[in-house]
């Protein structure tokens, strides 16, 4: 096996099946309908984030679900605070819930095994005018109240950078190093770090990415939307920066030593197996019981 | 019984803060009752290699944090039947109830009750669904427990060394008692007495297991044996 082909069968292992984005969608319209039933009809109800730029990836498909209000529509919040608390308040009839930055994170309450539990998160905003190109999003964290952005933008931003399967790859690397990047700025940094370079061999472009994470002293983004206006540096911190080089310097190291399990785990059933057994040998483990 | 988080405020913000600095792959959620979700990243435990990732809730019962953390896998994995060491209702079953002082020892934090024994259990889960066993340790037979009453047994015979099904009701009778003269004959059966025999193992258990715990134990191994002896 190639390095591109390890990869290849990390992404294809990754591919969200037709009955999982069948579940996102009636969670969709649930939500839809809770909102409707509370807000009323004027709120635009679409998908965002990774569905929308079609970078899901299996392990971890959140779905975001964004809520936008006409600008000169008030009943829902005269502020976009009052509409983010108006869009919390009605989602916490049905839901337990969690606030993000700019988002509210939905969790099943029911337990039973047909109602597994899900990662949406809910954007409420309002649109800036009549054109609906830009939206203003309630900020929860004390740095600011509101930042103006574009879910278009966003979409067009990397659907044109054709880096689709790079993005993909990076959300599981991502996610199976810990190292908390947020999704957004994860994409951005993909699609920034990967501009100039020709597209092709997954080998080559994942090489790219780590080298360019690694040797980028600080890691910058800016949000295609809004490039001025939109700091997105709390996103990427030093100690996520230091962690993502840290993890870099490893991922290419593996690959100089052919050793790409290390990077985003085996893809080999056998392998998989061995690790495992390792993993147990080395620990206690309670022996679990049932009554 | 109110919950315990409308009570201790300082609590929960220990618990939220802990949680946020070390397993920020989890978010705490308070409605009724304060649940932990989210992702369990199981990785290598000398190389760091990622191995798997498990969806979790973790709630927090109303006596948090004496009762035990009840522990759900969220993600359909894992069915839920005795054999993959599941409740009916969805709840994993880590331990036998005896063992709980052994793994959630009064003063365990709830990221260390998750990095420990969580994290442990779903590292078997893994090990179960890849090769179809439990994990064991060198010497053991199985790694899991019976069903039942007899995994208590089990889990009885293994801490008190003894292969003698007998020997632990006699010392589970002890347990239970409120009260044991030294005189009385040693439960392992030496024909000693008490006092200058196992005295020193019933009085340590006394500090690890709860009176109730321990007539519980005891009525489900009695009726365990009798059933044995027909």
């Amino acid at each position: 096996m190639t390095f591109d082909q390890y990869l290849g069968v990390a992404l294809a292992a990754q591919a969200v099946s037709d009955a999982e984005i069948d579940a996102l969608r009636r969670h969709r319209d649930d939500v839809e309908r809770l909102l409707r039933d509370g807000l009323g009809p004027a709120a635009r109800i679409r998908y965002g984030g990774s569905y929308a730029k079609d970078t899901m990836i299996k392990d971890s498909f959140d779905l975001d679900i964004l809520c936008y209000f006409p600008h000169e529509y008030v009943d829902a919040g005269a502020t976009v605070g009052e509409i983010f608390r108006s869009v919390r308040d009605t989602l916490a009839k049905a839901y337990a819930l969690v606030t993000k930055r700019c988002a509210l994170r939905i969790h099943n309450i029911d337990q039973t095994q047909s109602n597994r539990d899900y990662h949406v998160d809910v954007v409420p905003g309002r649109f800036v005018d009549a054109d609906k190109d830009s939206t203003w999003l309630h900020v929860t964290t004390p740095d600011k109240e509101r930042l103006k952005t574009s879910i278009e933008k966003h979409i067009n931003h990397v659907q044109s950078s054709g880096r689709h399967r790079e993005i993909r790859l990076a959300k599981l690397w991502n996610l199976r190093k810990g190292l908390g990047v947020p999704t957004f700025v994860l994409e951005l940094l993909v699609v920034k770090a990967l501009k100039e370079k020709t597209t092709g061999a997954l080998g080559a472009s994942m090489t790219s990415f780590w080298t360019y994470v690694q040797e980028t002293d600080p890691l910058i983004v800016h949000d295609p939307a809004n490039p001025a206006g939109n700091d997105l540096s709390d996103l990427l911190d030093a100690n996520t920066q230091g962690r993502m080089k840290q993890a870099a310097k490893d991922a290419l190291a593996a690959i100089e030593a052919n050793d790409w399990p290390r990077i985003l785990g085996p893809v080999d059933e056998k392998k998989a197996e061995a690790r495992i057994k390792s993993a147990a040998a080395g620990v206690s483990i309670a022996k679990p019981w049932s009554e | 019984m109110s919950s315990w988080h409308l009570e201790q405020v300082d609590l929960l913000a220990e618990v939220k803060e802990l949680v946020a600095l070390e397993t920020p792959t989890f978010d705490v959620i308070v409605r009724d009752h304060v649940t932990i979700r989210g992702g369990l990243i199981l990785e290598h435990p000398q190389t760091g290699d990622y191995l798997d990732r498990w969806g979790l809730a973790i709630a927090l019962p109303d006596d948090y944090p004496t009762g035990l953390p009840i522990v759900r896998e969220v993600g359909g994995r894992v069915p839920w039947i005795a054999d993959r060491h599941v409740f009916k209702d969805g709840c994993a079953c880590m331990f036998v109830p005896d063992a709980q002082w052994k793994h959630y020892p009064e003063g365990m934090t709830i990221t260390e009750f998750l990095n420990g024994p969580v994290r442990n259990h779903y590292l078997a889960q893994t090990h179960f669904e890849l090769t179809g066993s439990w994990p064991k340790a060198i010497g053991d037979d199985r790694g899991d427990r019976s069903h039942g009453p007899r995994g208590r047994l089990e889990y009885w015979m293994e801490e008190l060394e003894t292969a003698s099904p007998r020997v632990v009701e006699r010392f589970l009778d002890y347990l239970a008692s409120d009260w044991v003269s030294g005189h009385r004959p040693c439960y392992c059966g030496s024909g000693d007495p008490l006092r200058r025999c196992h005295a020193s193992t019933l009085a340590l258990f006394r500090n690890r297991i709860g009176k109730r715990l321990a007539q519980d134990a005891r009525g489900a191994i009695a009726y365990l044996n009798s059933t044995y002896r027909g």
